[in-house]
């Protein structure tokens, strides 16, 4: 209700600012703002949000994903490819932002569901767009010139104190994520890349908001309100799937992609199921595994949610997808731990002790090894 | 970035609500848990009593210098179903007890509602066996982070009884303040006696 309010409140602010957008010429590559301008103090706000970005554990250190993400973000925008700092984080949204000078921040959760290489580049191809064509300074200007700075610098100030709230400096207008749609489109298809990813990226996610278990979250897949800047998943996937008619052609690069983020899946999917929305949760890993890579561990976080969702008949679900997961290579050791668990409540001494030993000999340097050992020791000898 | 920012409102939530909680004592000497246990404080410690706030359900905090720096929370007699960090929203949901819950559930259980109070990247280590009171219970070392970036290190201690589960956590930033009070809050944990 006091959203509705605000919402409801703001809708003058907005309609007046529909029609003052302030237009500020494309970025010269290179270019750096000159002191006492109001660029300038964005800069130096955005280098405030930087420095903390650079200090949070959040950042994902890998050398090789970091150089894998710069690179893709040089192949979409090799003109401003030494202007751009990226910087790969661990949180399990769906998103990736452009600070004002450059920094560019990217979610493990936009890395876990993107499905190659094009996917997550259509996505970096539209944040430079923000970059190359000033949005920020744009969105500046015209709140500054309606008076509406002051209730986002409130907000503003809240959020250089954090991460997260560094969100709030870049709300961009409907207009400036349509631009930048478009001038991602271009640069994607100029890379040599499969347009027609850019659609699919928003149809996945449509997709995966209309499985969420809560109505709130089914809702956004299609709705967006005043408060939303970005116009609404369904409306870009169309106009970009539009678009991907006329400019056929182009590769994914699914295969390579998949690789890169393999040594990650694991603890994305960890960091995923948080969430506790198992829908979502289990429509992403249904489908990440249609390309039939990493199905050990993909099998087994699918199991993982039965056990935590723990609707009825999914214990029996859970202990089957375990035995399912144990079949692939790649299961992680964790499945045999489970299937120990599993084996254990339902009295099967000996199949837990099996399980569970087999998990040691997997994870020599388990975490819970003492407790392991404990409960071994202490299964019944008889065999079930 | 929307969890993130869940954590950041929840810290601040937090901090406005334990700064003028008026449920808030020195204690020293036993004090009762729930109902469920006692431990004993060998120094007069700040205590914010069970319902402070609207995060943690059930259970005692005490802390010496406030609870962004030392914080040992003290959970006693959840029951099934029980939250230890309540929902803020029907589409965010926290983890619920059970009382089925195998050792290693539990563990998760703590360390995912850990997660859910706000604290980033919760890990657990050095799961091991360890009395609570007279029960069997768990031990288990945590690391996590704030929102904010300070590292945090910790100890948790949960045991059921009965069908219901006590729970001690122990967490503190790692520059100092861990290390400072970890024999004594050791101490403290090893004081807990069964009621």
């Amino acid at each position: 209700m006091k959203r509705s309010l605000l919402a409801a409140a703001l809708v003058p602010f907005f309609a007046f600012t529909a029609c003052q957008t302030a237009d500020v010429a494309a970025r010269e590559v290179g270019a750096r703002p000159e002191k006492s301008t109001d660029e300038a103090g964005l800069w130096m706000q955005a280098g405030e949000i930087e420095k903390e970005i650079k200090r949070s554990p959040l950042v994902i250190k890998d050398e090789d994903l970091n150089a894998y993400v710069r690179g893709l973000t040089c192949k979409v925008g090799p003109d401003l490819c030494n202007d751009v700092r990226v910087y790969v984080v661990e949180s399990s949204s769906f998103n990736a932002f452009m600070m004002p000078n450059g920094a560019m921040v990217v979610f493990s959760g936009l890395m876990l569901r993107s499905e190659n290489e094009a996917q997550l580049a259509s996505v970096l191809g539209h944040e430079i767009a923000h970059f190359e064509e000033n949005h920020a300074l744009e969105q500046h200007r015209t709140l500054k010139s309606t008076a509406l700075i002051s209730i986002m610098g409130d907000m503003a100030l809240g959020g250089l104190a954090s991460l997260a709230g560094s969100l709030s400096l870049l709300n961009y207008s409907r207009e400036h994520e349509r631009e930048a749609d478009d001038i991602g489109f271009a640069r994607l298809a100029k890379a040599g890349y499969s347009s027609e990813e850019a659609a699919k990226v928003w149809g996945q996610l449509i997709s995966e908001f209309e499985a969420s278990d809560f109505k709130r979250k089914k809702n956004r897949a299609s709705r967006s309100s005043i408060l939303d800047t970005h116009p609404a998943p369904p409306e870009r996937s169309a106009t970009l799937a539009a678009k991907a008619k006329a400019a056929p052609g182009g590769t994914t690069e699914a295969e390579a992609y998949r690789a890169r983020m393999r040594p990650f899946l694991d603890g994305w999917l960890d960091a995923d199921a948080q969430a506790r929305d198992w829908g979502m949760a289990l429509h992403l890993i249904d489908r990440l595994k249609k390309p039939g890579a990493d199905l050990g561990v993909l099998t087994f976080h699918k199991a993982e949610i039965y056990r935590q969702r723990g609707a009825t008949g999914d214990d029996l679900k859970a202990f089957d997808t375990y035995q399912a997961a144990s079949a692939f290579a790649d299961a992680p050791a964790r499945t045999w731990r489970a299937l120990g668990e599993a084996h254990r409540k339902a009295g099967r001494n000996a199949q837990a002790r099996i399980a569970y030993t087999t998990y040691l000999e997997r994870d020599p340097s388990a975490p819970d090894k003492a407790l392991i050992e404990q409960i071994i020791s202490r299964l019944p000898k008889e065999s079930s | 970035m929307l969890h993130s920012i869940r954590n950041c409102l929840i810290f601040g939530a937090i901090a406005m609500l334990s700064a003028c909680a008026s449920a808030v004592a020195a204690v020293e000497g036993p004090v009762d848990v729930n109902k469920a246990y006692t431990v004993t404080l060998k120094r007069p410690w700040t205590r914010i009593a069970d319902g402070a706030d609207v995060h943690w359900t059930r259970g005692d905090r005490l802390t010496q210098d406030g609870e962004s720096l030392n914080a040992v929370r003290l959970i006693g007699n959840l029951k099934s179903g029980d939250y230890i960090v309540r929902p803020q929203r029907k589409d965010l949901p926290t983890p619920t007890y059970k009382s089925q819950m195998t050792e290693l559930e539990l563990t998760e259980f703590v360390s995912d509602s850990l997660g859910a109070l706000g604290y980033e990247q919760v890990k657990t280590s050095n799961v091991r066996p360890k009395a609570f009171g007279r029960l069997d219970g768990v031990a288990m070392d945590l690391s996590a982070s704030t929102p904010r970036g300070l590292r945090i290190k910790g100890e948790a201690r949960l045991a059921n009884s009965a069908d219901k589960l006590n729970v001690m956590v122990f967490m503190a930033p790692e520059l100092h303040y861990h290390e400072a009070y970890k024999a004594e809050v050791e101490a403290i944990f090893d004081s807990a006696r069964m009621k």
